[in-house]
């Protein structure tokens, strides 16, 4: 345990996740989706990103994984820069989709296996951490079967769990917690928690700012692109009026 | 009936409203090229029609054509449609949407069946009209004949029909049972279409022997016995027959509305009676999947997405079909054509231009099968986030699936061409050479293939995550394998004729070595920028 707290104490002063003006704009679209958008995610914290539908969330996120190229700008995880070196950038990323899509012809295991192989994780960890996260999520009796018969929430866990085969420093995750039984949240809240206490980040979207509040270190909302605040949870009644300012900062926007 | 008229509309927004490219050029390019192809198919169809019809006439065969003739379609109407009525009333990926709103099953079930049997509709007029009315003129009918032909083409459109919805459910039923059951689904593929193509080419090379000389008989004397003997009791074809050229008009007339008026009400008694509780039973079982244990094992990434891309079109029965079933059967399917276009060209040529037909089928089957490489990005539908996200180079995933291509189609072309050497179609030599170029203008449309997808992907996926439209790229990357294949055959006879067979199939060689790495060059040169430009919103 006390070595754990060492590797976050040392970890906690790097940046993990560097977003420098980021600006990104969709083929046919005339305005930009993320307008000059600059953040900078520490490794030890997690890292809650709130806004509307259509705020630019998803976007964000599928800039940092690498699904879209982006117009300006840099993106450096764990000090790699994804348009420099793309490939040891994402390997230092976990990312869980919102959509929960996965190869749904083969059988969970192929799947995390397939993933393992990817990221270049030994037999014993992928062992270790299949079978420790299977058994967390309670789908260890589904990991033989196709996932095609999955449900939606068994999907989710599948993709967590290959998120997080390869023990990413940044884990990435969109809407995480939608489709999930509420044991399973509970299970995944502690896993972020666990994962960076151990010098790793998690970065996540979600409508939930009551779940937000409760467990980010720091939050970044944005609308329309644009980044509208950051704020760490840490001072003092920030937890308590995050859903005050998220409404005055959003709605003030609508009604402008 | 307002609701069928909306359920209607909306199924015919579906199916044809929808599917323009939004480019102009492209869409006017597609429709002139499927024009020409359509045309020209359709008049080697009417063609060959009125060459059998004759032979059957000159013998004196005709009732036993027309009875053969209308067996032949109305089985054929049976097994499409049985996959039709599966495909389109039970299993339409939006049943389940619609099942949520208040319409009843009974306007779900007319709007879908409006649409099945505007297809019969168009096949019967299409396909059937024709061969009746060439038979007609040929075998000298009088006008009964063509006024109880409207009467006998509706037999022929709803007959099928019904059986096609009476068998629909017990044959879903047997296809849920066996749909994880990949190996024999492949296997049994795999033979139906072999068997499908030999007897389809052998009747092809009957049409050719009469065409050769009208002397020979179509068939022997003995088969001919047999043939007449056998059309007298395929029923209720015969009745249909009978009813149009006269023979036991009134029997056959009452029989004929009989066996039509009992099979469109049993069709329309259990439909009535199953539809909704099938539907509903069928998107439950949907999830239906297999389990198979296999343990943890350690794999280098590219081999890993070898296996993983061929796990993914060997379990979907789509996919196997168009890719792994061709590449299969393809060896029977170029030994019968060669046959045949070797005795053709023999005939009008000499046997001395073989080889360079052999080579254009080999070509034409390796473009039908590496056209399925055009979808290799489109394919992967929503999951092509994931080929974005893994820490692997598009390069190395693209040339991975490129050799799964390759390999399989390289296994594919080994048999054929061992085949069309045994069978003494071809000398070793000339049998390998042609193998070699094959395989080098393999390279080259499947590189081709590719690259047009990376260029411009589409990713329309349906309900079970597979791609439901053929792509823009398959068709283009087809044409061109086509186009290749057919410069290929005339030049190589034209060649034969003026340099001989060495040198034709060294020049070709070099051509093709020119194609499949400009083609190489064409894809890989510039692939990363491409592939991470490509964005699926």
């Amino acid at each position: 345990m006390e070595e754990i707290m060492n590797v976050a104490g040392a970890e906690a002063r790097k940046d993990m996740l560097i977003i420098d003006h980021l600006k990104k704009r969709y083929i046919n679209s005339k305005r930009y989706s993320i307008n000059d958008l600059t953040l900078t995610l520490k490794a030890g914290e997690i890292f809650g990103f709130l806004g509307q539908n259509g705020a630019g969330k998803s976007t964000t996120i599928k800039c940092i994984t690498g699904i879209h190229p982006y117009d300006s700008g840099s993106i450096i995880i764990n000090g790699f820069d994804m348009k420099k070196d793309p490939i040891s950038a994402k390997r230092n990323i976990g990312y869980v989709p919102d959509n929960h899509s996965v190869y749904e012809k083969l059988t969970g295991r192929e799947y995390i296996n397939y993933i393992a192989d990817l990221y270049g994780v030994s037999l014993e960890d992928r062992e270790e951490r299949m079978n420790r996260y299977l058994k967390m999520f309670k789908i260890t009796f589904a990991v033989d079967r196709q996932i095609r018969g999955y449900s939606h929430g068994m999907k989710q866990k599948i993709c967590i769990i290959a998120a997080l085969i390869h023990n990413p420093k940044l884990w990435v995750l969109d809407e995480p917690m939608v489709g999930l039984d509420p044991q399973s949240m509970f299970d995944i809240i502690d896993e972020m928690k666990k994962h960076t206490a151990e010098g790793n980040t998690v970065f996540f979207s979600s409508h939930n700012i009551d779940l937000v509040s409760k467990l980010c270190d720091r939050v970044a909302i944005i609308h329309d692109g644009e980044l509208k605040a950051l704020i760490d949870l840490h001072e003092e009644g920030k937890r308590e009026s995050l859903e005050t300012v998220f409404r005055g900062l959003t709605m003030a926007e609508n009604l402008g | 009936m307002k609701e069928f008229m909306t359920l209607l509309r909306l199924e015919l927004k579906a199916r044809f409203g929808t599917r323009g490219t939004g480019k102009p050029l492209i869409t006017v390019l597609k429709i002139l090229i499927l024009s020409v192809l359509g045309i020209l198919v359709y008049s080697a169809y009417i063609f060959g029609v009125r060459q059998l019809v004759s032979m059957f006439v000159l013998y004196k065969m005709s009732t036993e054509f027309l009875i053969l003739f209308i067996a032949g379609s109305q089985l054929i109407l049976v097994v499409f449609g049985i996959s039709s009525v599966i495909k389109n009333l039970f299993r339409s990926g939006d049943n389940e949407l619609l099942m949520r709103f208040p319409v009843s099953a009974t306007a779900v079930f007319a709007s879908k069946i409006s649409i099945f049997v505007l297809y019969q509709v168009i096949f019967t007029l299409l396909i059937e009209l024709p061969v009746f009315v060439i038979f007609g003129i040929k075998s000298m009918q009088n006008w009964s004949y063509y006024a109880l032909l409207p009467v006998v083409l509706i037999f022929c459109i709803v007959l099928p029909l019904s059986i096609s919805n009476l068998l629909a459910i017990p044959v879903m039923q047997l296809s849920s049972r066996t749909k994880n059951m990949f190996t024999l689904s492949l296997l049994v593929s795999v033979i139906m279409v072999a068997a499908a193509f030999a007897i389809y080419m052998r009747v092809i090379q009957g049409v050719v022997n009469y065409m050769k000389e009208e002397a020979m008989s179509f068939f022997s004397k003995e088969s001919m016995i047999i043939v007449a003997k056998v059309a007298k009791y395929i029923y209720p074809a015969n009745w249909f027959a009978y009813m149009l050229i006269g023979e036991w008009r009134i029997g056959a007339s009452f029989l004929s509305l009989l066996v039509v008026v009992l099979f469109a009400l049993g069709a329309f008694i259990l439909n009535k009676k199953l539809y909704l509780s099938t539907i509903l039973r069928d998107i439950e079982g949907s999830g239906a999947t297999f389990t198979m244990t296999t343990r943890n094992h350690v794999r280098r990434p590219a081999w890993a997405t070898f296996c993983r891309e061929y796990l993914e079109i060997f379990r979907s029965s789509n996919y196997s079909f168009q890719y792994l079933c061709m590449a299969v059967a393809a060896p029977v399917m170029v030994y019968y054509c060669n046959k045949l276009a070797a005795s053709m060209g023999e005939n009008s040529i000499g046997a001395v231009i073989v080889p360079a037909l052999a080579l254009m089928v080999m070509l034409i089957f390796c473009a039908i099968i590496l056209s399925f490489a055009a979808s290799s990005v489109s394919r992967e539908g929503d999951n092509f986030y994931l080929t974005k996200i893994l820490p692997l180079r598009y390069r190395t995933q693209i040339l991975v699936k490129l050799a799964l291509y390759l390999f399989v189609s390289t296994i594919s072309l080994l048999v054929t061409t061992v085949a069309i050497w045994l069978s003494g179609q071809m000398t070793l030599s000339s049998a390998f050479a042609a193998c070699g170029i094959s395989f080098l203008v393999s390279i080259a449309v499947t590189c081709f293939g590719v690259r047009l997808d990376t260029t411009r992907p589409q990713f329309p996926v349906g309900g079970d995550g597979e791609l439901s439209v053929g792509s823009i790229s398959t068709f283009v990357t087809l044409f061109v394998g086509f186009v290749i294949s057919v410069l290929y055959g005339f030049f190589g006879m034209v060649g034969i004729f003026l340099w001989g067979i060495t040198k034709t199939f060294l020049i070709l060689m070099g051509v093709s070595l020119i194609l499949a790495v400009g083609s190489a060059l064409w894809l890989m040169i510039g692939l990363e920028k491409r592939y991470e430009r490509i964005s699926q919103r």
